[in-house]
């Protein structure tokens, strides 16, 4: 398990927990970034850019920080 | 069905506006500014020959009180009840877009279902089953391409019939699942009170406790025992955190977006046959947003917004300001020639016409720099523009999406002003708002050019340079102090959709230039129109003086307040009433000094080393660069704080900043033996 931010470009990762206070984790679980869900690093960085169905978003440096994530198991 | 309400409620990009366009046509009402902010659009409808009104909510992805879009919308949806709720549904991402949907049901709000955008659904080979969506959610759904008003007719038809029906409410149950559902019925039979008060079965009152919903914790202090009820709530986290391994909210999110996964794929199939790996947004991203070129991409789009926008902007203000002239010279030789007294004419010519003159010369270069925003903010790229921009941005504590105003701010401050309505958050706008001011304008120009040329010669060029870079310095100076001081807070962490790109629509374009520059027109107009009326009336008066002279209320003035300019190296009264003048547009500086100055057909260039040395000459342009900016950036600045007081605030600020810097510049100039 990683953060967000060590994590590799480009291959489908999933979210095992996200970390910081109540309203920050619900800002991100009502944008679909729940435990369990597949995310996509399309560009690493700070801000950073992740792939979500059909959705990109932006994130922050210090967003990323909070989301850990495993590469996903097949 | 006359007086009833409708909301219009959807994910930001979902083409909302569009279908609010469509439906209300021009008649609507702009509560406040228009645009991209949490103001609140209202517009009206005539469905079967009634009046309905509808209400443009922000664009949220979800319920909750995370952003100030979010709070709005929430609390309107929650408190005011609107009679029917009109959802806008992306087609092509619809799993996102049915969270929001499965929020409003479960709180049993009445909703018609606009599914948008199906053509571009198709073209991904995505089908969509709507007699299903409508079965599995209890809403009617309506297939709309708002862009080009397709469906508009019969959406407005389903909306007559269901507004007619009294329309029950019903709750959509959300399944939490066999760890949570026990929880959340445990707590429900607690929170009766907590219902009541936030009129939501106790299921429901249970649910947004347990999401840690705002609004859901403060009304849970007014009950009976909101301690017995906090300790049911940490127990039941606790419990969830131990067999799940994260907390409750997080955990109750999870769940219903596993139920909005399992009614997408029960309602989209698709063709896997069409299925790209790299759809063509994602191609061009790979460009748009590359470490190495994706700066200069938005250097070059910025400069080319700036660029177009004073090519086309100049030409068309210049000839508006030429037609207003001429007018103004007819009217004078008429009123001339009628014997109409010299008072009168001078207020109809420089009051009048000169004050509307100040104003309309403004409106080609708001319509045509909102046009391009526009065509940025359409097409998908400003989005992009500031994820590239944000880390530098953020070094200076503001948001990726201040640098396009800051840049526009080099040609006008007021459309650039007036830009920083792309700034969501009011920290990040407030900060762009008081920085703005001392970037120097093309106005600015002139003055520089008078005494640089003057007194520097040969290097004229690099004095003019290094009070642009003065300028900047003040403007990041300024931000890092105000973002630590009076708008604490975290700096810029955003998370922001970036949708698709898609081709600009010229009329969506055309529309929202024409809003904002007509809006400019009449809200900010009336207060420019009032300043050049003040001011002229200062400079005519006492009767038979000469405009403007010494012996005129401004020359009065400029007497009175010389001495507070005597530290700068200038405290004579012409330097101050041409500052005075200043304030209706920075460069009447320079024509004010001329009149004044320049007398018995001298040149003004010959006269200016007679009252300034260089090194005062150099306090004299910190001092025009810095100081209170014009008084059409006066009034945007107000229209967009809505605030007199921030706009005491910058205005006292601004030309605190400037007297201390001209001051320090002349004194430690004089201290270092310069003259």
């Amino acid at each position: 398990m990683c953060p967000l931010t060590a994590a590799p470009e480009g291959v489908p990762l999933q979210v095992a927990s996200l970390g910081g206070g109540g309203s920050f984790r619900k800002r991100l679980a009502d944008l679909g970034i729940v435990p369990g869900a597949t995310i996509t690093l399309v560009r690493s960085g700070a801000p950073l850019l992740l792939a979500l169905g059909e959705s990109r978003f932006a994130l922050g440096g210090g967003m990323a920080h909070k989301i850990f994530v495993l590469p996903e198991k097949h | 069905m006359a007086g009833k309400v409708i909301a219009l409620a959807g994910n930001p990009n979902t083409g909302k506006t569009s279908l609010f366009n469509a439906l209300t046509g021009s008649r609507q009402k702009v509560g406040n500014w228009p645009g991209v902010t949490v103001e609140r659009k209202e517009g009206r409808l005539t469905l079967e020959g009634k009046d309905v009104a509808v209400v443009d909510l922000p664009g949220i992805y979800s319920l909750g009180a995370a952003s100030a879009d979010e709070q709005i919308a929430s609390d309107y949806l929650l408190a005011e009840r609107p009679d029917l709720v009109l959802v806008v549904v992306d087609a092509s991402n619809l799993e996102r877009s049915l969270y929001l949907v499965v929020q409003l049901r479960e709180i049993g709000l009445p909703l018609v279902v606009a599914l948008n955008m199906g053509d571009v659904a198709q073209a991904r080979g995505l089908q969509i089953d709507q007699k299903a969506l409508e079965d599995l959610l209890g809403v009617t759904v309506v297939p709309t391409l708002a862009a080009s008003g397709k469906g508009v007719m019969a959406l407005k038809g389903r909306l007559a019939s269901l507004l007619d029906q009294d329309l029950s409410t019903e709750f959509l149950e959300v399944p939490y699942g066999p760890q949570l559902s026990p929880i959340v019925d445990g707590l429900a039979d607690l929170v009766g009170d907590l219902a009541r008060e936030l009129s939501l079965p106790p299921r429901l009152a249970a649910i947004r406790l347990g999401e840690e919903d705002e609004a859901a914790l403060a009304a849970l202090e007014r009950t009976q025992a909101p301690w017995l009820i906090r300790r049911e709530l940490d127990e039941a986290a606790a419990e969830v955190e131990a067999s799940l391994g994260y907390d409750l909210q997080t955990a109750l999110i999870e769940r219903r977006w596993a139920f909005v996964s399992s009614l997408a794929a029960r309602v989209v199939s698709r063709d896997k046959t069409v299925r790209e790996a790299l759809t063509p947004s994602d191609r061009i991203d790979r460009v748009v947003t590359h470490r190495l070129l994706g700066l200069p991409l938005v250097l070059l789009a910025a400069w080319a917004v700036f660029k177009v926008t004073f090519f086309l902007g100049d030409p068309a203000a210049d000839g508006l300001d030429g037609l207003l002239s001429g007018l103004g010279e007819s009217l004078a030789f008429w009123l001339d020639g009628v014997g109409a007294s010299p008072l009168l004419s001078s207020f109809l010519v420089d009051g009048v016409i000169g004050g509307v003159g100040s104003v309309v010369v403004f409106f080609p270069h708001i319509f045509f720099l909102f046009a391009f925003i526009a065509v940025l903010e359409d097409s998908g790229y400003m989005a992009r523009g500031a994820f590239v921009m944000d880390r530098i941005m953020r070094l200076l504590g503001l948001h990726g999406k201040s640098f396009m105003p800051l840049l526009v701010g080099f040609g006008c401050n007021v459309p650039s002003i007036m830009a920083t309505r792309i700034l969501e958050r009011r920290r990040d706008r407030m900060i762009t708002l008081l920085v703005l001011p001392f970037i120097s304008c093309s106005a600015r120009l002139p003055v520089f050019l008078l005494f640089a040329g003057t007194f520097f010669g040969a290097r004229a060029g690099t004095v003019i340079f290094s009070l642009y870079l003065l300028g900047i310095a003040v403007a990041v100076i300024a931000a890092k102090i105000l973002g630590s001081t009076l708008f604490q807070g975290e700096s810029s962490q955003f998370v922001m959709e970036l949708p698709p790109y898609h081709l600009p629509r010229p009329k969506a374009v055309l529309r929202s230039a024409w809003e904002r520059g007509s809006l400019f027109l009449r809200k900010a107009g009336t207060f420019i129109f009032l300043a050049v009326i003040v001011v002229w009336v200062l400079a005519s008066l006492p009767l038979g003086v000469e405009y403007g002279s010494a012996e005129s209320y401004i020359g009065r003035l400029g007497a009175m307040t010389a001495g507070f300019f005597a530290p700068a190296g200038f405290g004579f009264w012409q330097a101050a009433v041409a500052l005075l003048f200043g304030f209706l547009a920075k460069e009447v500086v320079v024509g004010t000094l001329g009149t004044l100055l320049a007398v018995d057909g001298v040149n003004l260039v010959q006269v200016l080393p007679q009252y300034f040395s260089p090194l005062s000459a150099y306090a004299f342009m910190v001092m025009a660069l810095l100081y209170v900016p014009c008084a059409a950036v006066v009034a945007a600045f107000r229209e967009e704080t809505k605030s007199w007081r921030w706009t005491a605030f910058m205005v006292l600020y601004t030309t605190a900043v400037a007297w201390g810097l001209s001051v320090a510049v002349y004194q430690v100039g004089r201290l270092l033996g310069l003259s």
